[in-house]
């Protein structure tokens, strides 16, 4: 479904991605991880268009999307929860789930879109007016998941949507996820602080190191690897 | 002895409505696009233009008049965006650029207007657009220039805000004023309701010239001499808050008209430092609280005045330069 | 702002401290017969002529230091970098209307003539004809020049001391210069008040070579041609404003005698659209340049400092560790 090939990326003229490469399937739930600064958002920008890509190739579906404005990848049915400014802060919540589905054609379809998430976090239809700025740390990561479901996306990529949250309201949030994941078998592409919980979800992942992909392998492997553990998730993770 | 207030209210009143107007496209500059265009003024000028010229062929005719300014405006406005404006942001260069850009662009349409009245002799032009008394009250003349520029920026208000709220282009253009670079990856296309904004915002700028240019005579200096004026209502409005346009608007019209000439009846204090008035406006807000003195809708204030509190340092989420 | 304060204040000290060296009565500077006994005066006494004309100039550039310091207050203090050309442009546009509203202050809107050139009494001493007009004025002109050199070679000092790498340093990364322990905003305002004194001694000189100091001179357009002029040449580099300040100026002349040759040829032709047609081409000049020369014509240069050279010293190409404005933004120590 997603084919990144030797993807070299970064800001400006400086390179943050070195040498990348990854497959994510059609159902796949990916996992990635890694230090604090180690690329995981500059790599998955890179996808959205939101970076400047400076060598390889990004295939979306066969088609490749590589250095495409963000609007125009937007139209191949991705949705994006992004680490920092998930939300539209000055638009009310009702208005943000609206454009969150701006690239979907046909209005019955988007209508059945935001019963959908509506039905997944019912605290967003009683907030419906309010601003979205003033939202709760948790409310705001139920919108912007939210936002992005109303896409209708085949593939949602999510940066760390559990930020800050608390442990159980993160619990919650996860469990939305597998719920979204098998009711509309869509592909999954996690970027998560918490490596453990994410690779206990995910079935594939990709530990990056330093802009370079250290690991690339099912949870199992990952975890029973002793060097990556040690190295760069430290022994709580396990 | 009151005799001067009820006429100085009114013209404050329509010196008001005419810096709504024109400052309303301002503000939408500067929330969608992050842009202080200094060129926005010369709008004004070019609007007032075209009431000379369209009213020569059509007089009195306030809706083909009207319409000609704004679309002309519209047209320009646009022009100056895709050569000017997007390449520059296309780059990410820093706002003193695009500063710096605005200026080239104010000075090139002003002293394009300039040759070009010069070489049609109308350096010094009036529109032909006939001024009458509505109602007198108080022995004072409620003129029809008075009544269109007090309707319209009433008008002009309204219809911005139904479309900001209720139209998907509206909602996209306070999307993107938002949060711009989560309106890209939605898919909002960003290019298109750009444009839009540069029709509406120098459209407004326009139609505001072509109304002052019926109380005033029309130069190419119009505009520029408005310029900190504007900037005076929209520093006012804390930079991107629409109400506090509406209200920095007539503050400025008040203080320009009705307290300029208290303080020359009772101090005697000369009308020609009349433009001084908003300038002081200007440097205290700046300099004192830049997020201006309207209750900002936006939420933006708070935060910005946490992050000032927090550091005086690059701001947060700004591209590296070069 | 400046330059016209200097202008105005060097016209005004001028115009009051001749008639008094000489013994005259002061009288109303405004007046048509003050403008007349001010060029007698100016021809008859040399000694007076020249020391009048210090005096101004040291005024005006007291004045401009003066205005640079009160003026460093707000400038430095705002919020977001734009607000600054807000303030300034608003400082200007204030100068003008109080010079333009206020007689008692360079005359207000007619402004002060009849200001000549310090070596005006030369023309006592020479043959009638267009000699007379001619030598003081290119005296006078060789003084500025020189002038000129001499703040060039000042700034050019201040850049390549290790005084102008904290100027850099300052500009650059503001956070990491206050990390150094260094007081930026002390260094900002020293920079401001350098630069104002500058253009207010710029201010009376170009009043003595023009004869008059009039508000409607300092409109924004004249403001513009000298940031095309930075900007040309590249910003933060004083070689290249010189190539800047060439250009413009050539423009200018330029401009001036194609205005006349094409009015010799097109009688009919409107001599108005010479002047708007150079402003139009500056702005284009500057619009060009921010799109695909941001960097000027002339790009900036390191700082050459006593270090700098110490270290380069035996081999050419090999990049000094002790450049702090060289180091890039961000990046480098963060990938690695
Ligand atoms: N807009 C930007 N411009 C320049 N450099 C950036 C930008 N955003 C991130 N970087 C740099 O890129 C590197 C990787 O950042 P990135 O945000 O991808 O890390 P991350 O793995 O997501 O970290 P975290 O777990 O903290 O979210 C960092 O060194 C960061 O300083
Ligand atoms: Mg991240």
């Amino acid at each position: 479904m997603l084919e990144i090939r030797n993807l070299v990326s970064g800001y400006g003229k400086l390179a943050i991605i070195q040498d990348v490469s990854f497959k994510v399937d059609a159902g796949d739930f990916v996992a990635i991880v890694g230090p604090n600064g180690s690329g995981k958002s500059t790599l998955v920008k890179s996808i959205l268009g939101l970076t400047n890509i400076f060598e390889g190739t990004i295939t979306f579906e066969g088609t490749n999307i590589t250095s495409w404005k963000p609007e125009k990848i937007a139209k191949l049915k991705l949705g994006y929860v992004p680490q920092l400014g998930n939300v539209f802060p000055d638009l009310s919540v009702s208005e943000n789930l609206e454009l969150g589905g701006v690239t979907v054609r046909d209005e019955g379809q988007k209508r059945k879109m935001r019963e959908l998430v509506v039905e997944l976090f019912p605290i967003l239809k009683s907030r419906s007016g309010q601003r979205a700025g003033l939202l709760s740390g948790g409310e705001r990561q139920m919108l912007a998941v939210g936002r992005a479901l109303a896409a209708e996306p085949k593939l949602l990529i999510l940066d760390e949507p559990t930020a800050a949250l608390a442990p159980i309201v993160a619990e919650q949030l996860f469990q939305r996820l597998v719920e979204i994941r098998q009711k509309l078998n869509v592909t999954i592409i996690l970027v998560e602080q918490n490596a453990r919980k994410a690779l206990g979800l995910a079935n594939r992942g990709l530990v990056l190191v330093q802009g370079k992909s250290a690991f690339e392998g099912t949870p199992d492997q990952i975890s029973k690897d002793k060097d990556i553990i040690r190295l760069f998730l430290g022994e709580l993770a396990i | 002895m009151l005799e001067w207030l009820p006429g100085s209210i009114l013209l404050s009143l329509f010196q008001g409505s005419i810096y709504v107007v024109v400052s309303l496209g301002l503000t939408l500059t500067l929330a969608v696009v992050k842009l202080p265009n200094f060129a926005h003024a010369e709008f004004l000028t070019i609007g007032g233009y075209v009431g000379v010229v369209v009213s020569a062929v059509y007089p009195d005719n306030l809706l083909v008049i009207g319409a000609a300014a704004f679309l002309v405006c519209s047209a320009i406005g646009l022009a100056i965006h895709h050569i000017a404006f997007k390449p520059l942001m296309d780059r990410k260069v820093s706002i003193y650029i695009l500063v710096l850009a605005s200026f080239a662009v104010a000075q090139f349409i002003r002293y394009s207007v300039f040759s070009w009245a010069s070489v049609v002799g109308l350096l010094s032009a009036t529109q032909n657009i006939k001024v009458y008394s509505l109602v007198t009250l108080y022995n004072t003349e409620l003129t029809n220039v008075y009544a269109l520029a007090i309707v319209l920026a009433i008008l002009m208000s309204v219809l911005l805000e139904l479309f900001l709220k209720m139209t998907r282009m509206g909602k996209s253009m306070r999307a993107i004023a938002s949060n711009f670079d989560l309106a890209r990856v939605s898919g909002i296309n960003v290019s298109r309701v750009v444009d839009v904004m540069w029709i509406i915002a120098a459209g407004l700028g326009g139609i505001g010239g072509m109304v002052f240019g019926i109380y005033t005579t029309v130069t190419p200096a119009l505009g520029f001499s408005t310029l900190l004026d504007i900037f005076a209502v929209v520093i006012i409005a804390g930079l991107t808050s629409f109400t506090g346009t509406i209200i920095g608007g007539y503050i400025v019209g008040f203080s320009q008209t009705t307290v300029m000439e208290f303080l020359n009846y009772y101090f005697g204090v000369s009308l020609g430092y009349q433009p001084l008035l908003p300038f002081a406006l200007i440097i205290v807000i700046l300099l004192l609280k830049p997020t201006g003195l309207a209750p900002s809708s936006t939420g933006l204030s708070t935060i910005r005045k946490f992050a000032r509190r927090n550091s005086s340092g690059p701001r947060e989420g700004e591209p590296p330069k070069e | 702002m400046f330059f016209g304060l200097g202008g105005v204040v060097g016209a005004t000290v001028a115009a009051d401290l001749l008639p008094l060296f000489s013994g005259a009565a002061v009288g109303n500077i405004c007046d048509i017969s003050s403008r007349l006994s001010r060029e007698s005066i100016a021809l008859a006494y040399p000694a007076i002529s020249v020391s009048v004309w210090v005096i101004a100039l040291a005024f005006a550039m007291l004045a401009g230091g003066i205005m640079g310091l009160v003026a460093s207050y707000p400038a430095l203090r705002v919020k977001e970098e734009w607000f600054l050309s807000m303030i300034l442009l608003v400082g200007g546009e204030t100068f003008r209307i109080v010079v333009t509203n206020t007689p008692e202050i360079g005359c207000g809107f007619n402004g002060l003539d009849g200001i000549t050139t310090p070596f005006y009494w030369l023309s006592n001493y020479l043959p009638s004809g267009p000699l007379q007009a001619e030598v003081p004025t290119g005296l006078y002109a060789a003084v500025i020049v020189l002038l000129a050199i001499g703040c060039f070679v000042f700034a050019q000092k201040i850049c390549n001391s290790p005084y102008g790498r904290l100027l850099k340093s300052v500009r650059d990364d503001k956070v990491a210069a206050e990390a150094l322990a260094k007081d930026v905003s002390r260094v900002r305002k020293q920079i401001m008040v350098i630069g104002s004194i500058m253009a207010g001694l710029a201010g009376a000189l170009y009043v003595y070579y023009i004869g008059v100091a009039t508000p409607e001179d300092y409109i924004p357009a004249l403001t513009f041609g000298i940031w095309v002029m930075m900007i040309l040449g590249g910003y933060a580099n004083n070689r290249g404003l010189l190539l800047g300040a060439f250009v413009i100026t050539m423009l200018d002349r330029g401009s001036l005698v194609s205005g006349i040759a094409l009015e010799s040829y097109f009688p009919t032709l409107n001599s108005n659209l010479i002047v708007y047609g150079r402003y139009m081409v500056e702005a284009v000049i500057l619009l060009l340049l921010l799109v695909f020369r941001r960097k000027g014509l002339l790009p900036e240069t390191r700082v050459k400092t006593k270090a700098y050279t110490l270290f380069d010293f035996g081999k050419k190409n090999a990049k000094p560790s002790s450049q702090p404005a060289e180091v890039p933004p961000k990046g480098d120590a963060t990938t690695g």
